[in-house]
């Protein structure tokens, strides 16, 4: 008789998923304040950029459209367009690399570190012409990437360094905000990110002349004669006034996904085929959009990691396989990219260890189970030592 | 409560408060109804219905755009930053209209389309684009039944603060061909077509992100019928083709370049 859930055993948990995002009755208020308030007001705007600048400890918060939009306008007002090259990782979103399309640069993939899946900034280093303007590594499921040796490569090299957050909201690392790493950092707020006004995205700079350039770009006020770029990026009140309203719980929530990760970690470290990412001290906070793990199921079992993960996720735990990289997308190399850069991207770029953790080895939890009860932890831990034990059934 | 209260907070009790939510597939819905074009996306902004447009009809570096000398700062913005040139063509009248005749001597070997505010000569602006096999663009500002969809390959709506349709916010595209509508559409959501939910995986579009929250989307759904006079949308055309923006550094490296205009060049613009 099968155990495994997905051959008609019984799975371990029953799949429920925590809504998300959650709105209070606080949060109802918020939207209904905005509805009343004088059309053209952007306090709630404004609010937000002095509480988060201070939350983040940066100088300046600009709120924008999207985390997409908040990488370009970064770009722009950094004078980067066609004939530049960024330097990024292609394990993360499309929207990483949209983004610079979009301006006209091109981005340029370098490997990431195997133990943290972020950009490495050996690989990085390597990866530097004499085209190149910025590195932007991607803070992949919240996790910082190495912020000093990133700063020091490109205070060497003369070069720019943004941060890619979108997923990181409130990480810090070695006790530095966001607002305090690089020239600038851009966030996320999209739907299913940690603090979300369904879309939405924000910048953070401490640097002086960055945020003059973007405060002229993102002026509405009419004018006669512009003197840059301008363009309607803002955000909308509505969604500036729910973020009002959510941040202050959001330390309490990275709070519980920190601790439940690290229980996790705990439950998983007795299991050959499934391991958490290295921990590192420097991480003074981890906002865990998503826990990541990498899985061993080919090189032990002899079972492709996709498989293991189905029977996993059979059994009521929810882990997906995550991101595929991005080189391998059609589009890195259609015609209408092409048709924004003066050279093609690279896309058989030296990235073998991207490859092999994206396309045989990592799984992800996503956040709002993380905000779940330590039990809960246990039986996603349990479900896939059950799937472990009774390899069997899948070979 | 009003109706616009009451879908502000069914849109919190979902857990769609973005990313193709219901809302915003049925403010599309109605603004195709409204207007009489088949196609609708709703954007965050007008200027980002303008990009998808310009992308999605893949005008870029090389290209050249015209627009009239005195035009919504945003037609010259969004062509710049897709990398093509504005070429400016002088207006006539008292309302300032884009001049057809000059506009129609304006279009060059790279021009792509035409850009034109309204009010404007709809039907003679389709008929100069359609001799010269390039795209008419127009800009409602928040008039989105202010042209006939039949004379235009797409349009771009405000429903910003102070419009028509004030969705704080917002703006649209509106079109009529399907495979353009799917071009715009891919554009304005990261490459993926419609139905594909919020996939990782991308195929051969590349796309942005120019999505509209769900709190706009739920108000423009609602829009009222008929639709209420603008506010007070500021009046919006500055004299754009002398604008100091032209010659900075990074626009000539976002397009390459393209000649300058001098205060003279648009005598009527300028009156």
């Amino acid at each position: 008789m099968s155990k495994l859930a997905i051959n008609g055993g019984t799975p371990v948990l029953e799949k429920n998923s925590l809504p998300w995002p959650i709105a209070s009755e606080t949060d109802k208020k918020a939207l209904l304040e905005v509805y009343n308030a004088p059309s053209g007001s952007r306090k709630q705007n404004k609010a937000f950029c002095e509480s988060f600048a201070a939350y983040s400890d940066a100088k300046y918060c600009h709120t924008v459209a999207n985390g997409t939009v908040s990488i370009e306008l970064i770009l722009r007002a950094l004078g980067i367009g066609r004939g530049d090259e960024v330097i990024v990782p292609p394990y993360t979103f499309v929207a990483s690399v949209s983004a610079i399309i979009y301006v006209g640069a091109t981005p340029v993939f370098a490997d990431i570190d195997p133990e943290t899946l972020n950009l490495d900034p050996a690989c990085a280093e390597k990866a530097i012409t004499e085209k190149t303007k910025a590195i932007m590594p991607v803070f992949v499921g919240g996790r910082p990437a190495d912020v000093d040796a990133f700063e020091k490569l490109c205070q060497k090299r003369g070069l720019y360094l943004i941060i890619d957050a979108a997923q990181a909201v409130g990480s810090e690392f070695a006790s530095k905000k966001l607002g305090k790493m690089g020239v600038a950092a851009s966030i996320s707020c999209q739907n299913t990110k940690n603090l979300s006004s369904g879309e939405g995205g924000i910048i953070l700079t401490s640097d002086d002349g960055l945020n003059e350039r973007l405060s002229a770009m993102l002026n509405s006020s009419p004018t006669l004669s512009p003197s840059c770029i301008r363009l309607a990026s803002g955000m909308s009140e509505y969604q500036a006034a729910i973020l009002n309203s959510q941040l202050p719980n959001l330390d309490a929530q990275i709070q519980k996904r920190m601790e439940n990760s690290e229980y996790l970690t705990s439950l998983i470290s007795g299991l050959d085929c499934v391991r958490a990412l290295k921990q590192d001290g420097r991480i003074t906070k981890n906002s865990r959009h998503l826990y990541i793990m990498r899985f061993f199921t080919k090189e032990l079992y002899g079972v492709d990691r996709d498989r293991f993960l189905k029977a996993v996720r059979a059994e009521g735990a929810p882990i997906t396989p995550g991101y595929n990289p991005l080189y391998t997308f059609p589009c890195m190399k259609g015609a209408y990219t092409n048709s924004c850069l003066e050279a093609p991207i690279n896309c058989e770029p030296d990235t073998p260890v991207c490859h092999k953790i994206a396309t045989e080895e990592s799984g992800w939890i996503y956040h709002s189970h993380l905000l779940k009860s330590k039990r809960e932890m246990e039986l996603f831990a349990e479900a896939i030592r059950k799937v472990s034990e009774n390899i069997d059934e899948l070979r | 409560m009003t109706p616009f209260e009451k879908v502000l907070l069914e849109v919190a009790d979902t857990e769609v408060w973005g990313t193709i939510g219901d809302k915003f597939l049925l403010a599309n819905q109605v603004l195709c109804q409204r207007s009489g074009a088949k196609h609708a996306i709703v954007t965050f902004s007008q200027s980002a219905a303008l990009e998808s447009v310009l992308r999605g009809f893949n005008v870029g570096y090389g290209d050249s755009v015209v627009i009239c000398a005195k035009s919504e700062e945003y037609d010259t913005s969004v062509t710049l930053a897709v990398g093509a040139s504005p070429i400016y063509c002088d207006c006539c009248g008292e309302d300032r209209a884009m001049d057809p005749q000059k506009a129609e001597q304006a279009i060059k070997e790279n021009t792509r389309a035409i850009i034109a505010d309204i009010p404007c000569d709809v039907k003679a602006l389709s008929a100069i684009a359609k001799k010269a096999n390039i795209k008419l663009i127009i800009n409602l500002t928040d008039r989105i039944d202010g042209a006939d969809p039949s004379l235009y390959d797409a349009a771009v709506v405000d429903m910003s603060s102070g419009c028509a349709i004030d969705a704080d916010l917002a703006g649209a595209v509106l079109c009529n061909s399907d495979d353009d509508f799917d071009c715009f559409y891919a554009h304005h959501n990261c490459g993926r077509p419609l139905g594909d939910g919020a996939t990782l995986d991308f195929d051969d579009m590349i796309g942005g992100d120019l999505r509209v929250a769900e709190w706009q989307a739920a108000i423009i759904s609602l829009m009222p019928d008929p639709l209420p006079p603008s506010k007070n949308r500021p009046e919006k055309r500055p004299l754009m083709a002398y604008a100091p923006l032209h010659g900075s550094e990074y626009v000539k490296k976002l397009t390459g370049g393209y000649p300058l205009n001098k205060k003279g060049d648009f005598p009527n613009a300028e009156k």
